[in-house]
């Protein structure tokens, strides 16, 4: 299985996590003018949507997608949009559809490099089988 | 009527609150945004909540908005002398469970009751409430509200013209807060005595505010 990282990140600002931090001291310390000065510094700041970029990819239009196709890319997608934690485990059948997808759309940019090395270099983790799992599975078999 | 279906009046009631004057004051354009879609979001949420089911995607800002209306909530009891027990059991408590329905957590923060006039109780508790709204929202995901930024900033800004007297702003959220307090306890089921002590209490808040 692999593990992908699907939380929104902010780019755009070099220091978000020092500014995080500076922020939690700030609240901890109750010091509004220095919370409102670093709130300031997010101007530039944006958020870069994974789940709603993956969504697209699955679904870009350069990939020509038949309806069956459609259909089958909906369940996945709708797996990665009602995830609540910031990664998921998908199997390798729903990982290579991403990497499929991702490696056949053009146009993308500097802006989507994180996001590319993200999805691209989403580690392999083992995941133990539970016994019921195991037992549906002989029963399968 | 349940607490659920008095909470989803409270978050409609919200819903209208920067149609009143409040929503037209210059140079708070993205803060008034920023509220209105928390408090859509709200009623959204609470729609879902009155009918036992789990509560739907929101931001984080939401949960902010109504974890700091609960300690707001205890300020407000405690400011205006009314019963303990009463307040924190048919006021509080409702605000407590929405929030918890939003975002499952322990009551921790405590805001500074604001003994004095009616409009210096408002205003004071409505700075202190907006302050840690902020706070939460960073605390709760600054990632996803990032965007909010200048709605952050705009919120000290208003805070510190609410701090002034004579200021327009001060005056237009006085107004607004009166009919919205009047609104938004309508929906609870004081007792008498409690219910008379709020009237008394707002009748007090709009002769002061004549006055100045």
């Amino acid at each position: 299985m692999r593990q992908l990282d699907i939380g929104s990140y902010v780019m755009g600002i070099d220091n978000f996590e020092e500014i995080k931090a500076r922020l939690a001291k700030a609240i901890a310390d109750n010091d509004d003018a220095e919370i409102v000065n670093l709130v300031g510094e997010l101007k530039s700041a944006l958020v870069y949507d994974v789940r709603g970029s993956l969504v697209e990819v699955l679904f870009h239009p350069q990939l020509d997608l038949p309806a069956k196709a459609a259909l089958e890319r909906d369940d996945l997608a709708r797996k990665i949009l009602d995830h609540p934690e910031s990664t998921i485990l998908l199997e390798e059948a729903e990982y290579a559809l991403i990497t499929g997808s991702l490696n056949a759309v053009s146009g993308l940019g500097r802006n989507d490099v994180r996001f590319i090395r993200q999805v691209l270099d989403a580690p392999q983790v083992e995941v133990e089988v539970t016994s019921q799992r195991r037992r549906d599975t002989c029963a399968e078999g | 009527m349940n607490h659920r279906d008095v909470m989803l009046r409270c978050a409609q009631v919200n819903a209208g609150y920067m149609r009143l004057p409040a929503g037209t004051v210059d140079g708070y354009q993205k803060l008034v945004a920023l509220y209105q879609r928390i408090a859509d979001q709200s009623v959204d949420c609470a729609q879902v909540w009155a009918a036992d089911l789990p509560c739907p995607d929101h931001e984080p800002a939401v949960d902010a908005f109504w974890w700091g209306v609960v300690s707001w909530a205890e300020a407000f009891g405690v400011s205006i002398s009314t019963d303990a027990g009463e307040w924190e059991a048919v006021f509080v408590r409702p605000h407590e469970q929405f929030a918890g329905y939003l975002r499952p957590r322990s009551r921790s923060e405590t805001l500074d009751p604001v003994v004095g006039s009616p409009a210096e109780t408002v205003m004071g508790l409505d700075v202190t409430w907006m302050a840690l709204v902020v706070k939460l929202t960073i605390q709760f995901g600054l990632t996803q509200n990032v965007k909010d930024y200048r709605a952050m900033v705009q919120a000290h800004k208003l805070g510190q013209e609410l701090r002034r007297p004579d200021n327009p702003a001060r005056r237009a959220y006085l107004q607004s807060d009166l009919v919205f307090f009047r609104q938004l306890f309508s929906n609870f089921s004081f007792s008498q005595g409690t219910a008379a002590n709020l009237d008394r209490w707002l009748q007090d808040l709009e002769e002061e505010m004549a006055s100045v």
